[in-house]
């Protein structure tokens, strides 16, 4: 019996195919299988022999029966394993539908700065590209022939009508429908005539305006500081005295260098400083010229899109944005 | 402006260096671009001891103290005993050349005379910088304090007109430093001749001239001091003589412009007058200007002597022979200044300052200043006796501030005693009227000061903005709406960008030439007065040139394909006024696919189609596709598009004879297609809900049917005809088969989804729906069913 067991155990390791496991199935279990030639074996021998010997042979029938069924499971997992192999593909080929499309650097960055004002609770409108000059010096109190004209040199379609030169005159034009209080940005295409490796004659701004009762200077700060910090990651701000006509007390606006950390480099002329934004509180000249209540006031601000997009991304050359050269596009998706 | 630091000492104490200063100044809003150090290169002092002239060349030994060098110079104005910055061989210059021995013949040159250029304090000079004879030869001009300087670049903004001198910087400095101003000698003996009796001055125009005196003295025109010119240099003004210097001197010191006429050269008295039109001046600049009657003028009893504020005329200007001297200092209005020098294109550091506006009280102190520099620098003597035309005085304005408004405006907690001592530094005179007001006066030089917010935000600055605390807001809130348009522009953007398009943004200007091309009416073009370049002449009224510029540069570049898109505006002449719309554009071309798996596709009307069917699908509208009236279209493959009964946009290949005109050769695999839709036309849908349609309650069925008909006929007029029955769920067209025995055929094989809401259909339902189907198509589009 134990050389049987010994013999049915070299056979079973050594099956490979299902074909393997009938033969040796016959072999030992089948009618005149070795298991069936023990008990006929048992003839001979007394009761209580008998009785020990069923049992022994029993348990070896079990045996055998149960490690056939084991390495036939055994078998067809393998099978079933080396059948899925043989349909292996090269799973690091490309994908059949290839997201290649993108959206610009100065929508995303629009995109980007309307998010962070949308969740102040700031409104998003749109103004005019194409603007009288009274909405877009006069009502600002830049009237004609004042010196800050030639800060901004600008494009004439007639001589009251022009192109926008900054995204200011939404400023007017949403206070002049709305009353008070108005909180809200305004993103849009400005020009001027201007045109270099630092300018380009069309840009963007983005602009802001918060009218309310009782608005300070500290607001400002802290309204623009924490925007800053969340676009641009945890910098140093700097608020310094400036001048824009319509705005008083006026400020620019500086975050530490972002290329040297504040070191100094080429993009910060040395400064260790970046100019980022312009603002102040809105002059009370400009809201006596939207008859707004003496008990409002607020605070505006501007910033160049571009500008952003550029220290954002490192795009280090303003055409870049106008080309639309796919291969720059195609970064951005 | 540049500033030179050494001079701004000489009127207010400063303890900081240059680079602390320029930091401190910028802060309280007086930005400095960049802080220079001058670059002696390591020049000494050098006398010429002797000159010989040879081919109009001056070989010459210089004594440096240490030795004695030869240098060969090309300079006429050298003399024995004049001396010059000097350098030997091996010296390296600012601007990178290094000096070496020259050989002239038998001279061996060992070093160079430096002009001002070299040593970076002008552009161009025309000679040496001859030095003060009293320096000691061999000293290193680093020693000198006029070179051991540094220049301040200081960027004004437009209303701080006060601070356009070293007088006014210094003002700034000793506000926020809290020091006081240390004023110059100014004066000066007087010869018994009186001015009124050569002279007189009558003022036409008041509001334009409010103000006009005169002084006079006989002088002698030499060149001046070392350290005026110098100064002047630092101040990017050239030295010429030392009358005219001096003039230029106290502008640059005090701010006041100044002009001095060689009084033996005018003709009788002076009169501030318009100008006659066309009457014409040749000015200093050697340029002849034509005037016209709205500007102003200086002039004699026959001509005009200086355009007024802009500049003098080289008639009557002072010359090396000048004796005697008439020294203006006036007031003109800022307006009047400022539209003559953009009318003639003539700006000068005289008009830069009227035009944004010079104390009318400080003609006299600035004229005094000239005078006693002018007796020391000029041997002057100067006439008893002034004119002084003016019609008013001209009074400070004064303004009462509250603390508290202060405070409430800045959210700043800053003590009144601080306020009060920062105004006062400010020279405001503060006086204190109540618990809460002060008054103020303010100085006529400061034009920007009109009420309490300029007030506090000088406080501001003197303080320094970092001393505000940041805080946020206290804000009425409310909900706020996204516009349809925007809301629309949004989706769009981001769908287009998953779909495989790439976004441009184009310039809103484009070539009028081209626009033409593809523009229905030239009527509605917005053209600009003042356009940059040419072909940026008019205002777009389609994005399709910019999309086609895009694809022509990016071809250029060598790019297979392009799938771009762009959101923008387009304008429309309304009157004199403009219509602007927000419009979708986008083009396709080149390879579509260029892949393991599909392998190589072109881009064709189809790519483009899922444009529009996303944006059908995105705002739950259905476009009309009607065959293409624009002629920039291929006519049979582009459509214009409709909604509502309104053209919105269109859809198509780029007529082929259109390629020429971009210069683009035509492939007809590699066609370029073209789409543009109205955003504001389709905007008012953007809002509008689609209601939940019930689902089928029991099992649906699917059945194909293919048919044949003309070519003709538009698959989707099929389709729809099919949707019309009750019973029809859904339908989808599976295929077009074209390469038929009958060549003017097509088959449309369309996948029928059938369902029935009351019971489950039976087989012959199922039949006899197919049929009425198919008889439908039979006898509207003649169809046979596909054997
Ligand atoms: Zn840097």
């Amino acid at each position: 019996m134990y050389h049987i067991k010994k013999e049915f155990e070299a056979l079973i390791a050594d099956a490979k195919t299902e074909e393997d496991i009938k033969q040796i199935k016959a072999k030992f279990l089948g009618k005149k299988g070795k298991v069936s030639e023990l008990f006929k074996q048992m003839g001979g021998l007394g009761d209580e022999q008998k009785k020990e010997f069923g049992k022994n042979i029993n348990k070896l029938k079990q045996y055998i029966e149960d490690s056939l069924t084991n390495k036939q499971t055994q078998i067809k997992e393998i099978r079933k394993k080396e059948s899925l192999e043989k349909e292996s593909i090269d799973v690091t080929l490309p994908a059949r539908r290839g997201f290649l499309g993108s959206i610009h650097p100065i929508t995303k960055t629009i995109i980007e700065i309307e998010d962070i004002f949308k969740s102040m609770g700031f409104d998003v409108e749109t103004g005019y590209e194409i603007e009288f000059d009274r909405y877009n010096f006069e009502m600002l109190n830049i009237p004609k022939e004042h010196p800050a004209r030639d800060m901004q040199d600008t494009f004439y379609i007639n001589d009251n009508v022009l192109l926008r030169t900054h995204t200011s005159p939404t400023q007017i034009r949403v206070m002049e429908s709305k009353k008070p209080p108005v909180m809200f940005i305004s993103p849009g295409k400005v020009y001027r005539r201007d045109s270099d490796i630092t300018h380009s004659p069309m840009f963007h701004q983005v602009e802001g305006l918060l009218i309310d009762k009782d608005i300070h200077f500290s607001d400002l700060k802290g309204v623009l500081s924490d925007f800053l910090k969340i676009f641009f990651g945890d910098v140093p701000v700097r608020f310094r005295p400036s001048y824009f006509p319509f705005t008083e007390p006026s400020a620019e606006v500086d975050i530490g260098c972002i290329i040297c950390g504040g070191k100094g480099c080429r993009v910060c002329s040395n400064t260790g400083y970046l100019e980022v934004l312009g603002c102040g509180m809105v002059h009370p000249n400009v809201l006596k010229n939207v008859n707004y209540p003496d008990e409002y006031n607020g605070f505006a601000f501007g910033l160049g899109v571009e500008r952003f997009a550029m220290l954002k991304y490192g795009i280090d050359n303003i055409k870049l944005f106008f080309e639309n050269d796919i291969r720059f596009l195609k970064q951005f998706s | 402006m540049k500033v030179s630091y050494n001079w701004l000492k000489e009127f207010v104490d400063i303890e900081l260096s240059a680079a602390e200063l320029a930091e401190k100044i910028t802060m309280a809003g007086l930005e400095v671009d960049s802080v220079t150090k001058i670059d002696t290169c390591g020049s000494v002092v050098g006398e010429i001891v002797d000159i010989t002239e040879k081919d109009n060349l001056y070989l010459t030994k210089v004594d440096i103290g240490s030795e004695v060098l030869n240098i060969a110079t090309a300079d006429k104005n050298v003399n024995l005993h004049d001396k010059f910055p000097v350098v030997k061989e091996g010296a390296l210059l600012s601007n990178g050349v290094k000096i070496s021995k020259k050989k002239f013949g038998d001279f061996v040159s060992e070093g160079m005379m430096l002009s001002a250029e070299e040593l970076n304090l002008e552009d161009s000079s025309s000679g040496l910088l001859k030095l003060d004879e009293t320096l000691r030869n061999g000293m290193a001009l680093s020693e000198i304090d006029e070179f051991n300087d540094y220049i301040i670049d200081i960027e004004l903004t437009p209303n701080r007109a006060d601070a356009l001198s070293i007088l006014g910087v210094a003002r700034d400095i000793k506000a926020i430093t809290k020091k006081s101003i240390k004023y110059p000698k100014m004066d000066f003996a007087l010869v018994e001749k009186n001015i009124k009796n050569y002279i007189s001055v009558k003022i036409d125009d008041y509001k334009n001239c409010p103000r006009y005196t005169l002084l006079m003295a006989d002088v002698v025109v030499k060149p001046s001091p070392m350290f005026i010119r110098l100064r002047l240099l630092k101040s990017g003004i050239r030295p010429i003589n030392n009358v005219v210097d001096i003039t230029n001197y106290v502008l640059m010191a005090m701010g006041q412009p100044m002009h001095s006429f060689d009084f033996n050269r005018l003709s009788g008295d002076i009169c501030v007058r318009r100008a006659k039109n066309k009457e014409k001046i040749l000015a200093l600049d050697s340029k002849e200007y034509e005037l016209d009657e709205s500007m102003l003028v200086i002039a004699d009893s026959k001509k005009p002597v200086a355009i007024a504020g802009v500049m003098g005329s080289e008639e009557s200007s002072v010359t090396d022979d000048t004796k005697t001297v008439a020294l203006e200092s006036a007031h003109f209005n800022p307006v009047s200044v400022r539209m003559t020098a953009r009318k003639l294109k003539l700006h000068s550091e005289s008009s830069h300052r009227f035009e944004r506006g010079v104390d009318p009280n400080l003609c006299l102190t600035a004229s005094s200043y000239a005078m006693s520099l002018l007796e020391k620098y000029a041997d002057a003597k100067v006439y008893m006796g002034y004119i002084d035309q003016k019609e008013t005085e001209f009074k400070p304005k004064t303004i009462v501030c509250s603390f508290e408004g202060i405070n409430r405006l800045l959210g700043s907690d800053f003590e009144q005693k601080a306020v009060k001592e920062i105004v006062e530094y400010l020279d405001f005179k503060p006086k204190v009227i109540s618990i809460d007001k002060f008054k103020v006066t303010i100085p006529t030089y400061r034009f920007d000061i009109e009420g309490e917010a300029d007030i506090a935000e000088e406080v501001a600055r003197c303080m320094g903005y970092d001393k505000i605390a940041p805080t946020l807001p206290v804000v009425q809130t409310s909900f706020k709406r996204k516009k349809p348009v925007d809301y629309a522009k949004h989706q769009i953007t981001k769908t287009l960008a998953d779909m495989g398009l790439s976004e441009s943004v184009n310039y809103s200007f484009t070539d009028s030439s081209k626009l033409k091309l593809f523009s229905k009416n030239e009527d509605e073009f917005v053209y600009l007065k003042n356009p940059l370049i040419e072909g940026q002449d008019v205002m777009r009224t389609t994005l399709v040139c910019g999309l086609l510029d895009n694809l022509k540069f990016n071809m250029s570049k060598n790019a297979k394909s392009a799938a771009l898109f762009e959101i923008g505006r387009v304008f429309f002449k309304d009157g004199d006024f403009a219509k602007e719309s927000d419009r979708l554009g986008a083009v396709m071309w080149g390879e579509a696919s260029f892949n393991w798996i599909e392998g190589r596709r072109f881009y064709d009307f189809y790519d483009m189609k899922s444009v529009t069917e996303m944006l059908e699908k995105l705002f739950n509208i259905e476009f009309l596709y009607r065959k293409t009236e624009r002629k920039f279209l291929h006519t049979g493959r582009g459509a214009d598009l409709f909604v509502g009964g309104k053209d919105v946009g269109f859809i198509g290949e780029l007529h082929p004879d259109f390629y020429d005109y971009y210069d683009i050769k035509f492939d007809k695999n590699m066609r370029i297609i073209l789409c543009e839709v109205d955003l504001n036309s389709i905007a008012e849908y953007v809002t509008r809900v689609k209601m939940f349609e019930k689902l089928p309650k029991l099992p649906t069925v699917v059945r194909d049917l293919a048919v044949v008909v003309d070519k003709s006929i538009n698959a989707s007029d099929v389709k729809r005809a099919i949707g019309l029955f009750d019973n029809v769920y859904e339908v989808v067209l599976f295929d077009v088969y074209d390469k038929l025995e009958d060549s003017s055929k097509k088959s449309l094989a369309f996948r029928i989804v059938l369902k029935n809401d009351d019971k489950t259909f039976v087989d012959t339902e199922i039949e006899e729906i197919m049929n009425n189907i198919f008889n439908a198509l039979v006898k509207k589009f003649d169809a046979k069913l596909r054997g």
